[in-house]
């Protein structure tokens, strides 16, 4: 075996090393909290923590989750039922909204266009605790604390700058000729938009509606000021609350997080192959 | 029929209508409100003391921590998971047979809600039953209960799960802008008897630049506004010592009470990101333009 040969052969050995201790270190809390969830306090507090529960394996955990009442007086479920209905219409208005402005500023070469995409951006980058106080003011003036059109509202003004980021750069990749040809047909431009371009652009709008649901569906900090009681509370905020004082009941938070973080990792496998085009508003893409 | 230059506007009115109301006018709101003294239980019943508190801001020893504690998480998280991430990206560009696997499994803690992560970690590093005291003590290690408790290593913790949270975003990116380099270069330099380092600093790294900009943009802002973690893992201590901004915002907000004060914070953090933004998308929108053609 030449030199160069076992040169390659060893960086490779190494590669296959380096990237399964990786994939090990990234999983093992995750792994954790999934077979934790499956646990009796028994097992939790005496057990080996990584190995999983086979046979003492126990649902109770998640029909804590799913039937009976938590701390509050009130069913866990209903706390994923406001997630999702705050995720849901979330991602219908951003969609819309975002999808339209995206199409100006993709398909129109006009004065202030990079002016704009440039201030939709510096939303972006807006930390929600900076103007955290204002907007829980102007929430609580019109009297929507604790309501999830308010939840609704700031989510999809805050989400919209991604969404526009994002299906700018997949409508750029559509031919405009395509439009042009059925406008020549007797189609108007909304027309044309609707009927010639969002249909090309279906995998763009899945992919960025995916990531929407990320940013909705994972979101604290505005939930965490705008809603105090379990009417529109959403499930980011009761755990971050249970873990404060239910310390002792691992089992049943590992159980909620498991809910959380396996919706949002099955959505994300669906969107591999815009993956890095998401992650990083239509800047790079594979 | 509105005209070629009127209709562009048309589709982002609605666009601009919601961020308006929702974003700009909060940032106004906060800019006047950031001028009152104010408490929760006293809406309405607001105090004028012009710029006071923004003049009380200067000698607020906590602010001054908070803002030492969040560059310094910021810079130290970034330079980790880009060192790393570059390493690994390097490495993860060979043929590997699987690749498709690995790459899925990395996607998960991308999907991951911060306070998942935090609440995770949280268990996970509990010093009475958490698994790290029980894969230390295998290794032989039996003083780890100090890490969270302790100011000079609680920062670090944060920082470490920082980097395990976003270290396969950082590192699937890379990838994909190692991917996507044109051969050429490389078998030019291969032909003029490069070294492998030689090739990696004068022909990936200059290419590359766009791409580890967008990293470096996004991990930035992000890290700059870290709260959930902190949060769930410290609540800003021990001591004051893993206080972020955005933890001092609410803290001083809704817990100390003095709303005026955290609004003026919140005012003076925003006008820094929208000033770093400013500059960066300068550079990156550059960038980006290169990239696209």
């Amino acid at each position: 075996m030449s030199a160069a040969r076992f040169k390659k052969m060893l960086a490779l050995a190494l590669a296959y090393l380096v990237i399964v201790a990786f994939c090990v270190v990234e999983m093992l809390p995750i792994y954790w909290v999934v077979i934790t969830s499956f646990k009796t306090n028994l097992e939790i507090f005496g057990g080996h923590p990584l190995m999983p529960p086979f046979s003492k394996a126990t649902l109770d955990n998640y029909a804590y989750v799913f039937k009976e009442t938590g701390t509050s007086g009130v069913a866990v479920a209903s706390y994923l039922k406001n997630s999702l209905i705050v995720t849901t219409c979330t991602i219908a208005i951003t969609m819309v909204v975002g999808t339209l402005a995206a199409y100006g500023l993709a398909r129109f070469r006009m004065r202030g266009r990079s002016l704009m995409a440039m201030l939709f951006l510096v939303v972006r980058m807006v930390p929600a605790m900076a103007v955290g106080i204002p907007v829980y003011h102007m929430v609580r003036s019109l009297e929507l604390l604790n309501t999830h059109f308010a939840l609704i509202l700031v989510y999809s003004a805050f989400l919209t700058p991604f969404v526009i980021w994002m299906m700018r750069g997949f409508l750029m990749d559509i031919p405009a000729e395509l439009e042009d040809s059925a406008r020549i047909d007797g189609c108007n431009r909304l027309q044309a938009f609707w009927h010639v371009t969002v249909p090309m652009a279906a995998p763009g709008l899945m992919a960025t509606a995916t990531f929407t649901f990320l940013g909705a569906w994972n979101e604290y900090i505005f939930a965490s000021l705008l809603t105090s009681t379990p009417d529109a509370q959403t499930t980011t905020v009761l755990i971050a609350g249970q873990i404060s004082f239910d310390q002792v009941y691992w089992g049943r938070i590992a159980a909620i997080a498991t809910v959380l973080i396996v919706p949002a990792v099955v959505f994300i496998r669906f969107m591999q192959r815009y993956l890095i085009q998401g992650l990083t508003m239509g800047a790079v893409k594979e | 029929m509105p005209d070629a230059r009127t209709t562009p506007w048309l589709f982002m009115t609605p666009s601009i209508v919601l961020l308006l109301a929702v974003v700009g006018y909060p940032v106004l709101l906060g800019f006047k409100l950031s001028l009152y003294d104010w408490q929760l239980a006293t809406i309405g019943q607001e105090r004028y003391v012009g710029l006071a508190n923004y003049i009380e801001l200067i000698d607020n020893e906590r602010l001054w921590g908070s803002i030492e504690f969040t560059l310094f998480y910021a810079l130290a998280a970034v330079c980790i998971e880009i060192v790393l991430g570059t390493a690994l990206a390097l490495l993860l560009n060979q043929p590997i047979r699987g690749m498709r696997f690995f790459n899925t499994l990395l996607l998960a803690p991308i999907a991951l809600s911060p306070v998942a992560v935090g609440v995770t970690w949280k268990f996970f590093l509990n010093a009475d039953y958490g698994t790290m005291t029980f894969l230390l003590q295998e290794f032989g290690i039996a003083d780890y209960q100090t890490w969270l408790v302790q100011k000079s290593a609680a920062p670090w913790v944060l920082i470490g799960i920082d980097a395990w949270w976003s270290l396969p975003f950082v590192t699937v990116i890379l990838l994909a802008g190692l991917k996507s380099l044109p051969p050429e270069p490389f078998e030019a330099a291969q032909i003029d008897g490069a070294r492998s380092w030689q090739s990696f600093f004068y022909i990936t790294l200059p290419l590359l630049r766009p791409v580890y900009l967008v990293v470096l943009v996004i991990r930035v802002m992000d890290a700059l506004r870290v709260h959930e973690l902190v949060f769930v893992l410290t609540q800003g201590g021990p001591g004051r010592s893993t206080s972020s901004l955005s933890f001092l915002i609410w803290q001083t907000g809704f817990k100390l009470r003095e709303m005026g004060n955290a609004t003026a914070i919140g005012m003076a953090f925003l006008v820094f990101i929208v000033l770093l933004t400013a500059v960066l998308t300068k550079l990156l929108d550059r960038q980006i333009s290169e990239v696209r053609n």
